[in-house]
């Protein structure tokens, strides 16, 4: 059964994730970016990572692909989708080759370093509750969930800076 | 097929669909969609591992996961604040514009 479940869910975030990286339209894409970020969090539900499955849809969907899509809508979709398509046909093939290629090699020792016909074993009934994440991360990890705090508040006022409209005084256009 | 060599290699399939991405479209913005597709491909890898040492070791893994989801929320907002500065600029998304450096 989980079986069936992992693979149907693979499915979703293969055909997802194809689709975003093919899309013409940026809106249809960030729609099917949704779709992977749903697939990836139906996989740590699959994984017993419950908390992390809910912090993946907050984050990723509540978040930064509302985020995405505040970018899109700001700027001129008409313009953008005149401009003449990607690459040729040859780059577009070697690239697809090159990144297989390059995966592949990579990932066959990954694969080869996991102990043969390693499963997974049975778990804990609280593993990847809310409470046992918190537990280490609040003791052992304090230091470095203080730090990503800092690093989000310098994310936030970078961002701002980065991209808050100027104003009469300041030209550049 | 739900085993951690299973989603080591799912995870190595959604990186290289992200990959490609990356290195072959013009449209901005799809490019950084392509580059939360592999951070997502990085962490359901550590989230697989997690599972497979399970107890301690594997909650370890989560928090991980946990603080990578914080870095990669970080980078999009940055990476599109980078966006709107440059098509405010260009008024185009396209990375093919974006040459003043060149020559």
């Amino acid at each position: 059964m989980q079986d069936a479940l992992f693979l149907l869910t693979s499915a979703v975030a293969i055909g997802t994730a194809v689709y975003v990286v093919t899309a013409r339209n940026p809106v249809y894409a960030a729609i099917g970016l949704m779709g992977f970020f749903l697939s990836i969090s139906g996989l740590y539900v699959l994984l017993d990572a419950a908390f992390l499955a809910a912090v993946q849809v907050i984050v990723y969907v509540g978040a930064i692909l509302v985020l995405f899509l505040f970018v899109i809508m700001l700027l001129d979709l008409r313009a953008i989708r005149r401009e003449p398509g990607d690459r040729s046909p040859g780059v577009i093939v070697l690239t697809g080759l090159l990144v297989a290629l390059t995966g592949g090699l990579a990932f066959v020792p990954v694969v080869r370093g996991i102990p043969a016909g390693k499963t997974f074993a049975p778990v804990a009934p609280g593993f990847g509750s809310t409470e046992s994440v918190a537990l280490v991360a609040f003791t052992r990890y304090a230091l470095p969930v203080e730090l990503a705090g800092l690093l989000l508040l310098a994310a936030i006022v970078g961002a701002v800076a980065l991209a808050k409209r100027r104003f009469a005084g300041e030209e550049t256009e | 097929m739900f085993t951690p060599a299973g989603v080591a290699l799912l995870s190595g399939a959604l990186l290289m669909i992200g990959a490609f991405g990356v290195i072959a479209r013009r449209n901005l913005i799809i490019v950084l969609m392509s580059v939360e597709i592999m951070l997502a491909a990085g962490t359901l890898a550590l989230a697989g591992f997690a599972r497979m040492h399970g107890g301690e070791r594997g909650t370890h893994g989560q928090v991980l996961v946990l603080l990578v989801m914080a870095v990669a929320a970080a980078e999009a907002a940055v990476g599109l604040a980078i966006l709107m500065a440059l098509y405010r600029q260009l008024r185009s998304v396209d990375s093919d514009r974006a040459d003043r450096m060149r020559g």
